[in-house]
This record gives C-alpha cells, sequence and structure tokens, in this order.
C-alpha cells in the first residue's frame, strides 16, 4: 500500500504532467496564429467608409503590411507558409479605386476573404451611343436587390437614379419579384446628354456605377434612300424616319408615262451619300445597286413585299417561309405587331434572327461583306401607327428607327468604353465600373460568410501546428515520469 | 382572335368623314370625281369607290386622308373630338373644305374653331408648299375656282390655304375656295371642260401618300 508521500507525488506528477500539456497546447496555438485571423476584426466596408476611398485603402494597406510582418516573424518557427488574410464585411459596395487595392492585394498573394451583405446583388449599367441623326443614348439598367430591414420602407433605398453633368435623367424604383427579392431592369433613350458625357447611376445618394458615353457618329450617317411605290406604309416609314431625324430620299413612280414624285434629293445609292437603303415593295430598286451598296458597308433593310422581290433574295438574310394574315384586335396589345400581315421567315446561314413570333423569325439581320443586311416580315406596319395604341406613333417610331440605326453605315464606329483611367489589362479583364458587383467578385473571388471561413481556416492552422508541437510534448512527458519516479523513489527510500 | 385579310398594297380609298351636326353629305359627287382623277392621271391604284366614315368611329383610322365638308355649323361631338385629335396626332391628313365659299358663313367659323381646339392654331399655307409640285405644278399656289370668279359667297379670291402642321407635318388642310362646288359634277363632263378643275385633287392624293 502506498504510502501518503507516495499519493501526494504521484498527483503532484500527473499535474506537472497535464500543465505541461496544455502550456504546449496553449503555446502551440499562440506561437504560429496570423493576427489577421484570430485578433483583429474584419475591415467593415459600409456607405460611410466607401466614401473616404483613401482612408480604406490605407486601413486595407496597413492590415496587409501587418499581417505580413507578423507572419515574416513567425516563419522561422512554422514549416506552412501562412498567408496574410484581410476579411472584409462588404455593406456597401467600394469605389473602384478601393476594389483595385484589393484585388492588387490578392494578386500579390494576400488572403482576401469578403462577406457580401449588400442590398444590391448584382448590377449591370451600360450606354450606348446609338447609329442615328439624333445620337440619342440607350441606357440599359438590370439590378437585383435583398430587400433589408433598413432600406424596405425608404424610398431612396428602393430606387435607382441615373444622372449626367446637367443633373436627373431619371430614377427608377425597383419592382417586387415572386422569389421576395427586387428586380430592376429598365431602358432609356436620352437624346441629348451634358457636354461631359458621362453617365452614372446612384443608390441611396451614392454613386455605384458609372460610364462614358462613346462619341457621336460622324455626319455622313444620316440620310436613308427609300425604295417603294406611293402608299401608306411609304408615307408613314418616311414620317417615322423623318420623325426621328433621318433625312429621307424617295423616288416615285406615279404615272403611266414615269413620270416620278421625289422626295427629299434622291441619288445614286453610296455610301458617301447614304447610310441605309430600305426597299419595301418589289420591283422599285435593281439588285446590283444594293450589292454594290452593301459592299461598301452600307445597310440594306428589306421589308414586306420586298421579300417576294426575286432580284433582292440572293441578297437577302431570309426567305419567306410562310404568311401570316393579320389578327384582329392585337394592335392595341403589347405585341401590336401581331395586327399586321407578316412573313415568318426561315434565316439565311450564318444570319441572325433578331425577333420572333414564338418560334417563328419575323425580323433576320446578316452580314454580307462588310455590309448588313435586313429581312422584315412585317408589311403595312402603317396600321400599327393609326391604329394602334396611344403612344403606337412613338413606338413605330423607335422601331423603325432601331430597325435603321442598326444597319446603317457609319463612316467612324461607334464605341462603348468604361473609365478612361481603367488600365487596359483590367479593362479587357474585369467589368470595371459599369459592373460593380461583378467586379468585385471578379477582384476578390466570391463571397462567403465571414465567421464560417474564418472558423475552417482557423482549424485547420492549429490542427497544423498541434502536429509541430507534438514532439516537444512528447519530450516533457517522458522527462517528467522520469522526475516522478525519482521522486517516488526517493520517498520510498526515505521512509 | 380571326385573323383578317391582309391588305398587300391596299389600293387608295377616298374617304369622307361623316360628324354629327351639319350637312356632311352636301357634296355626294365629290369623291366620284377625285377617283376619276387619280385614275385618269396616274397609276395609282385606288378603289373604285369611295367610303363613309363616322368622326366618331376609330374606323377613321383606317383611311390616312379624310375629306370633310359642308354648309352649316359645325360642333363635333366629345367623342368626335377625341377621335379626330387622335387621327391628326398619328400622322392622319384631314382636307376641310366650306361648301359655302363665305368667310362669314356659319361653316366656316365654326369649323375653324373646331380644327383650332382640336388640332392647333391654323396658319396660311405659302403658295411654295411642296403639296403645289406634289404632281402637277401650280405656280401661283392653289387654283382658283369659278366660284370665287363668279361672285359668289364672300365675293372673294382667296389665295391661300390655311393648315395646321404637326411636327412640319400637314394635319390639316383647310379650304375656303369651295373646290366641293368646283368637282361636284359626273366625272363624264370633263370632256367639256377646257381645264381639267381636278388635278389638284390629284396633287393632294399624291402628297398624302408620299410624304
Amino acid at each position: 500500500m502506498r504510502s501518503r508521500a507516495e499519493r501526494l507525488a504521484r498527483a503532484l506528477g500527473v499535474a506537472a504532467l497535464a500543465t505541461a500539456l496544455a502550456a504546449s497546447v496553449w503555446q502551440a496555438w499562440r506561437v504560429d496564429a496570423p493576427s489577421g485571423v484570430s485578433s483583429m476584426p474584419p475591415i467593415r466596408l459600409d456607405a460611410t467608409t466607401i466614401d473616404a476611398d483613401s482612408l480604406v485603402a490605407r486601413a486595407v494597406r496597413e492590415r496587409i503590411v501587418r499581417a505580413a510582418v507578423q507572419q515574416a516573424r513567425t516563419s522561422a518557427a512554422s514549416d506552412a507558409a501562412l498567408v496574410p488574410t484581410v476579411r472584409l464585411a462588404v455593406s456597401a459596395i467600394p469605389r473602384t479605386p478601393v476594389r483595385r487595392v484589393l484585388g492588387a492585394a490578392r494578386a500579390a498573394g494576400v488572403s482576401m476573404q469578403w462577406e457580401d451583405s449588400t442590398t444590391l446583388r448584382a448590377l449591370s449599367f451600360q450606354a450606348v451611343r446609338t447609329v442615328s441623326p439624333d445620337s440619342a443614348v440607350d441606357l440599359t439598367a438590370s439590378a437585383e436587390f435583398v430587400p433589408s430591414s433598413r432600406e424596405q420602407n425608404t424610398r431612396s433605398g428602393r430606387a435607382l437614379v441615373m444622372t449626367d453633368g446637367g443633373g436627373v435623367l431619371d430614377s427608377i424604383a425597383v419592382v417586387a419579384q415572386a422569389s421576395g427579392g427586387d428586380a430592376l431592369n429598365v431602358r432609356l433613350r436620352v437624346s441629348s446628354l451634358s457636354a461631359s458625357a458621362g453617365v452614372r447611376v446612384s443608390h441611396g445618394g451614392r454613386v455605384i456605377a458609372g460610364t462614358l458615353v462613346a462619341p457621336a457618329p460622324t455626319p455622313t450617317v444620316g440620310r436613308v434612300r427609300l425604295y417603294a411605290q406611293p402608299g401608306w406604309e411609304a408615307k408613314f416609314v418616311t414620317a417615322a424616319l423623318e420623325e426621328s431625324g433621318w433625312q429621307v430620299d424617295a423616288s416615285f413612280l406615279i404615272s403611266p408615262k414615269a413620270a416620278m414624285v421625289r422626295v427629299g434629293n434622291p441619288m445614286a445609292l453610296d455610301t458617301s451619300r447614304y447610310a441605309v437603303a430600305v426597299v419595301l415593295d418589289s420591283g422599285v430598286v435593281a439588285s446590283r445597286e444594293l450589292l454594290r451598296f452593301v459592299s461598301q458597308g452600307g445597310g440594306v433593310i428589306v421589308a414586306g413585299a420586298a421579300l417576294r422581290d426575286a432580284a433582292v433574295r440572293t441578297l437577302s438574310a431570309a426567305a419567306i417561309e410562310d404568311d401570316r394574315g393579320a389578327i384582329a384586335g392585337t394592335l392595341i396589345t403589347d405585341e401590336p405587331r401581331r395586327g399586321v400581315p407578316a412573313f415568318h421567315l426561315a434565316a439565311r446561314e450564318g444570319a441572325t434572327v433578331v425577333e420572333r413570333e414564338g418560334d417563328e423569325p419575323t425580323v433576320v439581320l446578316v452580314r454580307r461583306d462588310v455590309g448588313r443586311v435586313m429581312a422584315v416580315g412585317y408589311r403595312d406596319t402603317w396600321h400599327w401607327r393609326m391604329e394602334g395604341r396611344d403612344d403606337a406613333a412613338d413606338a413605330f417610331r423607335l422601331w423603325w428607327n432601331g430597325l435603321v440605326s442598326s444597319v446603317a453605315y457609319v463612316g467612324a464606329q461607334a464605341t462603348v468604353f468604361d473609365a478612361p483611367r481603367e488600365t487596359a489589362v483590367s479593362a479587357s479583364m474585369w467589368p470595371g465600373r459599369a459592373a460593380p458587383v461583378a467586379d468585385m467578385v471578379a477582384q476578390l473571388g466570391a463571397a462567403a460568410p465571414l465567421d464560417v471561413a474564418a472558423t475552417s481556416s482557423t482549424r485547420m492552422a492549429f490542427a497544423a501546428r498541434l502536429m509541430r508541437v507534438l514532439p516537444w510534448v512528447l519530450a516533457v512527458l517522458i522527462v517528467g515520469s522520469l522526475l516522478v519516479e525519482w521522486a517516488m523513489r526517493r520517498l520510498r527510500g526515505a521512509s | 382572335m380571326v385573323a383578317r385579310e391582309s391588305a398587300v398594297s391596299a389600293p387608295f380609298v377616298f374617304a369622307t368623314a361623316q360628324y354629327d351636326s351639319g350637312d356632311w353629305d352636301s357634296a355626294p359627287m365629290v369623291p366620284a370625281n377625285v377617283i376619276d382623277a387619280i385614275a385618269r392621271y396616274t397609276s395609282l391604284a385606288v378603289a373604285p369607290q369611295g367610303v363613309v366614315v363616322p368622326l366618331a368611329s376609330e374606323a377613321c383610322f383606317q383611311y390616312p386622308l379624310l375629306y370633310l365638308t359642308g354648309h352649316l355649323p359645325v360642333r363635333f361631338t366629345t367623342r368626335e373630338s377625341e377621335v379626330l385629335g387622335k387621327y391628326v396626332r398619328r400622322g392622319g391628313l384631314l382636307f376641310v373644305d366650306d361648301h359655302n365659299h363665305d368667310v362669314d358663313g356659319a361653316f366656316h367659323k365654326t369649323v375653324r374653331e373646331e380644327l383650332t381646339r382640336i388640332a392647333g392654331t391654323l396658319v396660311p399655307l405659302p403658295n411654295t408648299h411642296p403639296l403645289y409640285r406634289a404632281y402637277f405644278v401650280f405656280e401661283n399656289g392653289p387654283p382658283t375656282t369659278s366660284h370665287e370668279m363668279n361672285g359668289w359667297g364672300d365675293n372673294l379670291v382667296h389665295e391661300h390655304l390655311d393648315a395646321v402642321l404637326i411636327n412640319g407635318r400637314l394635319a390639316v388642310l383647310y379650304s375656303n375656295k369651295d373646290y366641293s362646288s368646283e368637282w361636284s359634277y359626273h366625272p363624264d363632263n370633263k370632256r367639256f371642260l377646257s381645264v381639267d378643275n381636278t388635278k389638284f385633287a390629284v396633287n393632294l392624293v399624291v402628297y398624302a401618300l408620299t410624304r
């Protein structure tokens, strides 16, 4: 039976061993834990900090430097090459300069972890100068919101505002989606922008996206040569294009004695004079003229009855497949072109279907040489303008202007480009300011909840460190056991 | 929904506007004479008979050129005003002729009030307007009518027609030269005329179909 002293010695030995083991574990945890993971709170990016871009960028750089220094101190005692990590809690989309700093840090090897707490899940914004005499700009914005308790009931939290240098262009409210989020899809055509020609989108009073607009096309754009029989279709197509700013030249055969009625100053078809040729009827133009025009880069629209013309058949983007009569009552619906007669088309090889009714193409576009040819299956579209809804005249004008603009020859190509400060590499690789959320993902990777990420990385680092200090733990155990055994022998010998 | 027959390259149809007040049908022979002139001088496809379209009906929108005349006071109903306003704003052309040839007459005064209220201010149309060169050339503007020359009505020869322009386009053309009387005869009697006085009607139709 062991004496009291022996039991006490054994208990002291066990306690010493446990203490040594705990100290080893704690030391393993303490030695190589990067300060950026365990002890430093995440950098929070919200509406207030985003406004101080330089401060945020500086804060990020400081964190990176501190983490790198810490890693350098412990690198000698560690086999694992721990990567300095910066954690971001993002509740507002940072501006381009901040995103660049973060992206550059990530490219340099700094681990960037960010949590998306924004109410704006995605935003795409584009401004395109149309090829038309008024050089109107098409602004297209698409966004999805996740309503938050803070912003759900505030007007500013549920709207995007488009502005240019001259002030507000439009304010677009979000609409509720069946899935529970809020969505925004809007297209706005603006005839004139301020001289700076930069358009911005703001949310909650803060600019979140912006883009510059391409310069206006050269003055050679603006004239249309019309080939048609005299009639209401020719009249109203001419009216729509003239109201859109195009100059329309045409000549009409009126009498059996070849008397011509001229509209404008019709001349030979050439890209030095005309951007587009519109053919509405058969037997009104020679195919060789159109072929030569297209080979120069001009645009040709073959519409309605002209699709039957054998002379333009080889040039056309599509062949007639079917003939649909006008559907009564549809001129005043959301699909007014179903209220006019139309050919359903079979697109030729390499052609692009621009518009269709169900599965049936009705507008088809194809490249021919350096020009473009469009086939439009609709006939007597003037019924839409005269017999449609109250906004039919505007819609009719926009539609025809869009068709002509899409094939028009331009002397200098209009381009769309982002902010001029974007580098060539970044502009080609990332979305930039036109899609800030997508740009954030491209720069930093996908977002993830910070707690899970931090915990998982902490656990892995701890396991690795534990394996490194295990030999020391075993050594302590062995020495401790020897000391306890020696003490017990001494006590037995004393007793 | 039933598909209606496609009207590919449909012929021109001469349409007369029917309105509630006044005598809208005071010149029943005008349509036939104008149709004859178009067929005689042009190769335009034209329907052999004209149509009468109620001004209160949106059927007007199917006829982008409308003819309106009368002797008596004119007061468009609310519905007629609404339809007429839409008609001219969408691109239709309304040709109005005072069958009295009288600037002091009831038709002239009342219809001009109504047109101003619905479509806009009537302004003199310059005699250099393309209308006067749309097919035949009228160097001095609108041709004078026999009723202006023989002292009927206000005993005036009106130098200009009046018009309402919308976006630079003719929306309303107003005449107090009494073309309704000038063209009110059977087309067969043209052979007795030294000058066919319906040629200006051809200009009107050709202009409407091409501008």
